[in-house]
C-alpha cells in the first residue's frame, strides 16, 4: 500500500514536471519591427562570436580530463574522527555519531553523490559507510509549476534546523540533547514523499509537508514515533498509521549584513509507548546571522541558532508532555577559525512517565568549541562539555575532532 | 470565534485582494535577470537599460567563493528569466542550493536562461589534472576573468545576444545598448591603456591569483602570490621565502582584494619596499565603483598613482 502511494506520488511529480517544463515560445515581435541593417549585422556578428569561444571551452574541458567525467555525479567522501575523554563513567548519552566513552572513534565516513538526472529531476544520496546505512537518497523535482517542489525517496525530514544537517556541517562533535531526545539519534528520517511550495510573496516563505512510512523495515528513525511493527496489528492499516510532518520557514534579509530565518514545524504519528495511540511533536527555530559583507570583512560573522521542541506522548494511563531546546552561538574569527558556545536543556512538563523512559527527567549541558579550518576542506575541533542529568553529579568531557572532505564537496543550505 | 471572524465573507475578500496584490508585485521590466557577480549585473544594466530588472546575488566587497546561500537568493532566482554565473566552480559552495530550490526550470543548467559567462572568456590557468594538493584550484580555468576589461567586453557581447534571444521584442533596446556599450568600451580602454603604458613590465605580487587576466591585459607581471597555493592562507615561512625570491626583481606593488586580510600584505609590502594596493576586483567593491567604467577608472587611478 505504502509503496504504491510513493510510486504514484513519484509518477505524478514526474508528469507534472515534464508538462510544466515545456519550453515557452517568446512572442517574436522583432519580425515586425523595423531595424537598422547595421544593428542587425552587429547582432549577427555578436552571436557568431559567442559560438566560437563556447566550442573552445568545451575542447578545453575535454583536454582537462573533464570530458569523460562530465555525466558522472559529483562525489565526495567525508571522514570525521574524534577522541573523547569523560570525567565520569556515568554521563549523558551523547547521541548519534558522537563518542560515548573514552577513546578514539571514527564518527562517520560519508559518501555523498549528487547529479541532475535530467531537466526534471535531481538526485542526491548520502551513505554512512561506517554503518553501511543510507542517510539520505532522494530525487527532487526541478520543474514543477507554481513554486512547487517534490522530493521522494529516503528523506531526512525537514523538522527544525538541526535535523536536515549532516555530521560535517555541525558546529560541535555531538548533536544537541533535544535533537537526540525528540528527533532521532542521527536523523529523523524515513522513506516518504514531500511537497513544498514557495509562496508568491515579496519575502521568502516556504511551506513543506512530508508523509513518512512508519515501517522499521523501510528505515523509520525517530525518537518520538513508533514503527508499525510495534502496533497491535503489526501492519499498516490506514493513513492514521503514517508519520506526518509540516513546516513553515521564512527568511528576512534585514540588510546586506543581517539575516533572520524563522521556522515552525509539527509532526504526528504513532506513540511508541502505547500501541495504536498517537504522539505529536512541535518545534520553533530561529537563526540570526550578522556577516559584514558590505564592508569587505565577510570572513567575520556571528550567528545565533535556537530551537525549542515540545512533545505529547500517549502512554498507558494518560499523556506525558516533555520539552527542550538549545541555543548556539557561532563566531567566525576570520576565514580559518570559529568559536562556538551551546546551551542545552531538556525536561519534563506534565504527566507520569513510564519507568525506564527518559520522558520524565531533565538533562542539561553546556558546550564550548574552537574549530580551526586550515582550508575549506579540512577542520580540527577542540570541544569541552559540562553536563548533568537528573539525579546525577555533573561531569566534564573533552573531544578532539578531525574532519576531511575529498572530492566535489556540495553546497550548504543557509 | 477568531476563525469565524476571520472567514467573514467581507474580510475574506479583503484578504484575497491583499494576497493577490502581494503576489502580483509590479514588475515593469520585460526581463528579470539575476547574476551571481555584480559585474555581470552592471553589464546587463548597460545593455538592457529600463527593459531589464537585474539583481546581483553577491556584493562587490564579498568573497564570491564563500557566499551564504541566503533564501532570499532562492526567491530572486525563482522569479528570474535569466541567470548569469561566473562558472568554473567559483560559486560551487552556494549556487547549487539556490538553483535546486529555485523551482524555476527556465534558469537550470542547459536551458537558455542559464548563462555561464566563462564559456565566452579566454580562460587562463586551465589545469590538465586538478588535485586538491594543489590548493583550491579550479581545473577548468582561473575564474577571476571579470578583472579584465577585455573579458568583460566578451561577456557583454554574448549577454547582448542572449538578451535578444530571450526577449526579441526588445531587440531595438538591446541593439542600442550594445552599440553604446561597445563605443564606450573602445573609448575608455584607449584611455586606460594609455595611462597604464608606462607600467608595462612592472613586477607586482598578488595575495590570491585573482588578477591574472587584468595583468595580461595591462602588460604587468606577477612574480608571486602571498598564498602559497590558491585558497591556502599565507604562512610566515612562505612569505619569507617569497621576499628572498622577489628581492632582485624590484617589486613595486602588492595587490589584493578588499575581502582579504591585510596584516601580512602590509608587512610584505613594507619589507619589499612596495606599495600595498587594495583594488576593486568587482563592481561596488570600493566606494565610487558602482559601474563597470568607474571600477576600471578606480583600478587605473590606484595602480598609476605615484
Amino acid at each position: 500500500m505504502m509503496r504504491q502511494v510513493v510510486l504514484w506520488a513519484v509518477m505524478g511529480m514526474g508528469f507534472a514536471a515534464a508538462a510544466a517544463a515545456e519550453p515557452s515560445v517568446p512572442a517574436d515581435e522583432s519580425a515586425t519591427t523595423a531595424v537598422d541593417p547595421e544593428l542587425e549585422a552587429a547582432a549577427a556578428a555578436a552571436a557568431a562570436e559567442v559560438a566560437a569561444p563556447a566550442a573552445r571551452a568545451t575542447t578545453d574541458a575535454v583536454a582537462a580530463g573533464g570530458g569523460s567525467r562530465q555525466m558522472n555525479p559529483d562525489l565526495s567522501l567525508i571522514l570525521d574522527s574524534a577522541a573523547g575523554a569523560f570525567s565520569r563513567e556515568r554521563h549523558l548519552r551523547q547521541g548519534g555519531h558522537a563518542i560515548d566513552e573514552n577513546g578514539l572513534r571514527m564518527q562517520g565516513l560519508e559518501l555523498v553523490a549528487s547529479a541532475n538526472v535530467d531537466p526534471y529531476f535531481r538526485f542526491d544520496m548520502a551513505v554512512q559507510l561506517t554503518e553501511m546505512e543510507v542517510e539520505e537518497a532522494a530525487l527532487t523535482t526541478l520543474a514543477l509549476p507554481a513554486g512547487l517542489q517534490g522530493r521522494a525517496g529516503y528523506l531526512n525530514v525537514p523538522f527544525g534546523r538541526e535535523n536536515p544537517r549532516h555530521l560535517h556541517s555541525w558546529s560541535f562533535a555531538n548533536p544537541s540533547l533535544a535533537h537526540s531526545r525528540f528527533l532521532a539519534q542521527e536523523h529523523f528520517s524515513g522513506a516518504g514523499a514531500e511537497l513544498s511550495a514557495l509562496l508568491p510573496l515579496p519575502f521568502y516563505l516556504l511551506v513543506t509537508a512530508d508523509v513518512i512510512d512508519p515501517h522499521e523495515a523501510t528505515g523509520l528513525r525517530s525518537s518520538t514515533f513508533g514503527t508499525v511493527e510495534s502496533s497491535t496489528s503489526g501492519r499498516l492499516d490506514g493513513p492514521e498509521d503514517l508519520v506526518y510532518v509540516g513546516r513553515l520557514a521564512s527568511f528576512h534579509a534585514l540588510s546586506d549584513d543581517w539575516s533572520l530565518a524563522l521556522g515552525t514545524s509539527a509532526s504526528m504519528g504513532q506513540s511508541p509507548l502505547k500501541p495504536d495511540d498517537t504522539a505529536a511533536l512541535w518545534g520553533a527555530d530561529l537563526y540570526l546571522k550578522w556577516r559584514p559583507v558590505s564592508s569587505g570583512d565577510d570572513a567575520w560573522a556571528l550567528a545565533l541558532a535556537a530551537e525549542y521542541l515540545a512533545r505529547d506522548t500517549q502512554v498507558p494511563g494518560g499523556n506525558v508532555r516533555d520539552h527542550g531546546g538549545y541555543a548556539e552561538l557561532n563566531a567566525w574569527l576570520g576565514r580559518w577559525w570559529m568559536a562556538s558556545l551551546r546551551g542545552d536543556l531538556v525536561g519534563h512538563v506534565s504527566g507520569t512517565a513510564p519507568a525506564g523512559t527518559e520522558l520524565g527527567i531533565w538533562q542539561r549541558r553546556t558546550s564550548v568549541a574552537l574549530t580551526w579550518l586550515p582550508t575549506h576542506f579540512s577542520k580540527l575541533r577542540l570541544q569541552t562539555d559540562w553536563g548533568q542529568g537528573e539525579g546525577d553529579r555533573p561531569y566534564f568531557a573533552s573531544f578532539v575532532q578531525v574532519e576531511v572532505s575529498a572530492g566535489e564537496h556540495g553546497a550548504h543550505a543557509f | 470565534m477568531f476563525i469565524q471572524t476571520l472567514v467573514h465573507p467581507r474580510r475574506l475578500s479583503w484578504l484575497v485582494v491583499a494576497f493577490a496584490l502581494l503576489a502580483a508585485s509590479p514588475v515593469l521590466a520585460a526581463v528579470q535577470v539575476v547574476t551571481t557577480l555584480p559585474d555581470f549585473a552592471a553589464l546587463v544594466q548597460e545593455i538592457g537599460g529600463a527593459r531589464v530588472q537585474v539583481e546581483a546575488l553577491v556584493r562587490g566587497s564579498q568573497d564570491p567563493h564563500f557566499a551564504d546561500a541566503r533564501p532570499s537568493m532562492i526567491l530572486s532566482a525563482h522569479n528570474a528569466q535569466l541567470l548569469v554565473v561566473a562558472g568554473l566552480g567559483l560559486e560551487a559552495g552556494w549556487l547549487p542550493v539556490v538553483l535546486t530550490q529555485a523551482r524555476n526550470p527556465s534558469i537550470q543548467q542547459g536551458s537558455r536562461g542559464y548563462f555561464d559567462a566563462s564559456q565566452v572568456a579566454q580562460l587562463r590557468d586551465v589545469v590538465a589534472q586538478a588535485d586538491r594538493a594543489m590548493g583550491d584550484v579550479h581545473g577548468g580555468g582561473n575564474p577571476h576573468y571579470y578583472t579584465s576589461p577585455a573579458e568583460l567586453h566578451r561577456v557583454a557581447k554574448a549577454l547582448y545576444a542572449r538578451l535578444v534571444e530571450l526577449d526579441p521584442a526588445g531587440k531595438a533596446t538591446y541593439d542600442a545598448g550594445w552599440l553604446r556599450f561597445d563605443a564606450q568600451y573602445r573609448a575608455r580602454t584607449a584611455v586606460w591603456r594609455q595611462r597604464l603604458a608606462p607600467l608595462k613590465g612592472m613586477a607586482i605580487v598578488e595575495y590570491h591569483k585573482s588578477w591574472v587576466y587584468f595583468l595580461d591585459w595591462a602588460g604587468i607581471r606577477s612574480v608571486g602570490a602571498l598564498e602559497p597555493k590558491p585558497g591556502i592562507p599565507p604562512s610566515p615561512a612562505h612569505v619569507a621565502k617569497l621576499l628572498a625570491q622577489v628581492a632582485p626583481l624590484g617589486v613595486k606593488q602588492v595587490w589584493q582584494e578588499v575581502y582579504q586580510p591585510q596584516s601580512l600584505s602590509k608587512l610584505f609590502a613594507q619589507r619589499s619596499s612596495a606599495k600595498l594596493l587594495v583594488l576593486p576586483s568587482m563592481v561596488g567593491a570600493l566606494p565610487g565603483t558602482e559601474t563597470i567604467w568607474k571600477k576600471f577608472d578606480k583600478m587605473v587611478d590606484l595602480v598609476t598613482a605615484p
